[in-house]
């Protein structure tokens, strides 16, 4: 019989995130982008018969330079313990189960979803179970409904299905139902303040990748209080065939009848650090970041 | 933080990666389950060439490979990602992907091989190419079955070997086709550094 023995494995990675801009005036920070510094902490435990848990945790210390405030974020705080293949309960604070923010990688790029319209937040406090069945992947997650804080008397239930998730094309349907805090800003500590609003929406996705071209499409309905809302999300990625090192990105945003456009790109100057720059075509003004995770 | 590390290393076996992971599976334990319908489980591991042997190490894998490592994609540092498959106790095969620089952008090539090295299935988990689908295509990546790194030695020393039966799906992009012969090459190269050299040596010590 073939047996050894395994270690646990446990990944450590150090952040750094130095965001500028010009609008008619420079700044150095947004709403939603703020210099930071940061780690991440990613373990997976094992035992005779393979992994059984996975750890993450992730904070940043943000700060503002023009309001001269420093915040803690917590981004990634989980446990996720395995209950058989494909099958994992989660618990702590992390992305719900909706929309195309679940699936793609928005920590620390200027490149952000819908989320922060149609959840409130990108992530939150609670549990979530997810497995898969045929060519489907199906996740299910009961929160709190305060996003990066932990306040009181809020709830948020979600549920995601997507076809399979190693293929070109891949289509999602996600629901959400909550009360939420929906609060100004991204920390953890201090608490800001923030307002309870009753939520309900459907989300829609199509994903397509195709030569060196990656298209990410959602749209969502329902209603924030007695509001109705829609909202529209699409995302062109282009890596140039000779130039790898390169993504130029254009996105379109639509929520509430408000539409943005966003154009830029993203370079890797080294394999830890990468460049990447942003314009904004509603707020007139563009943004330059430079962000180092190795 | 070191305390912290320092805490965990005294209660168990810990292999800490500083950095990046390169390439691992979307989703693991679909992957696990149909390749290997009887596993019960897996174990993760990340392994890269700084940690078992660095420039040393580095420069048999490009001698063995007839190539050099491209600094950028494929530094010393960059973890892969090999998964042990467990049917209870038993290991029954391995899983384990490199990155391969393709002519449209990065490509992720994923093997699964049995305690031989012995290829029982290979696919495409990511590729930029506007003849992706003829790369996916199983007619394609199943001629690789059966391969073993003693095959690819066998066509670099320009003797008859399996690779040169191999069939590419496009001929305009046939750049790729080398480049994913390439990348298998490597990641079986890899294999035998990371996994069947460290069973040797165990066994060794025992």
């Amino acid at each position: 019989m073939n047996m050894t023995v395994f270690a646990d494995e446990i990944i450590i990675n150090k952040e750094l995130n130095l965001i500028g801009g010009y609008g008619g005036d420079f700044f150095t920070e947004t709403m939603h982008h703020q210099n930071s510094i940061g780690f991440e902490y990613f373990g997976k435990h094992s035992n005779d018969y393979g992994d059984f848990l996975t750890a993450d945790l992730q904070l940043r210390i943000a700060h503002n330079f023009e309001k001269e405030t420093t915040t803690i974020e917590v981004h990634n705080a989980w446990l996720e313990y395995k209950l058989g293949l494909g099958k994992f309960i989660r618990l702590g604070h992390f992305a719900p189960a909706f929309g195309i923010e679940k699936v793609k990688d928005t920590h620390a790029t200027f490149w952000q979803t819908n989320a922060m319209k149609n959840v409130g937040f990108k992530q939150d406090w609670g549990v979530g179970y997810r497995n898969f069945w045929n060519n489907f992947d199906y996740e299910f997650t009961a929160q709190i409904g305060s996003g990066m804080a932990i306040q009181k008397d809020g709830y948020l239930f979600c549920s995601r299905i997507n076809t399979n998730s190693t293929k070109s094309l891949q289509f999602a349907v996600s629901a959400l139902y909550g009360k939420i805090h929906k609060s100004m800003g991204m920390a953890t500590y201090p608490l800001s303040s923030s307002m309870k609003i009753l939520k309900k929406q459907i989300g829609f996705e199509l994903q397509y990748e195709y030569a060196d071209f990656k298209f990410m499409n959602e749209i969502a309905f329902g209603y924030d209080g007695n509001t109705e809302t829609v909202s529209g999300f699409s995302e062109w990625d282009y890596t140039p065939f000779a130039f790898q090192d390169l993504k130029l990105i254009v996105q379109y945003k639509y929520f509430d009848k408000a539409s943005n456009w966003n154009f830029g790109g993203a370079y890797k100057l080294h394999e830890t650090i990468t460049f990447s720059t942003l314009y904004e075509l509603k707020e007139n003004r563009i943004l330059c970041q430079i962000h180092f995770f190795g | 933080m070191k305390k912290i590390i320092l805490l965990l290393l005294a209660f168990n076996f810990v292999q800490i990666v500083f950095g990046a992971v390169g390439c691992s599976l979307n989703d693991p334990d679909r992957d696990v389950k149909r390749i290997f319908p009887n596993s019960t489980g897996y174990k993760t591991e990340y392994i890269s060439i700084e940690s078992r042997g660095g420039k040393e190490l580095a420069d048999k894998i490009e001698m063995e490979l007839h190539d050099v490592l491209n600094p950028k994609y494929e530094a010393l540092s960059v973890d892969y990602s090999y998964y042990t498959i467990l049917h209870g106790k038993e290991i029954i095969g391995r899983v384990h992907g490199v990155n391969q620089k393709g002519i449209f952008g990065g490509m992720q090539l994923i093997l699964a091989t049995d305690l031989d090295g012995k290829i029982i299935n290979f696919f495409i988990q990511k590729i930029s190419s506007p003849h992706a689908k003829r790369f996916r295509n199983k007619e394609f990546t199943k001629q690789f079955i059966g391969l073993t790194l003693a095959d690819f030695n066998l066509f670099h020393a320009k003797r008859d070997s399996k690779i040169n039966k191999l069939t590419s799906p496009s001929e305009k992009y046939n750049d790729d086709f080398n480049n994913i012969v390439r990348g298998l090459n490597k990641n079986l190269i890899l294999l035998k550094y990371f996994q069947f050299e460290k069973e040797i040596s165990n066994k060794n010590s025992q």
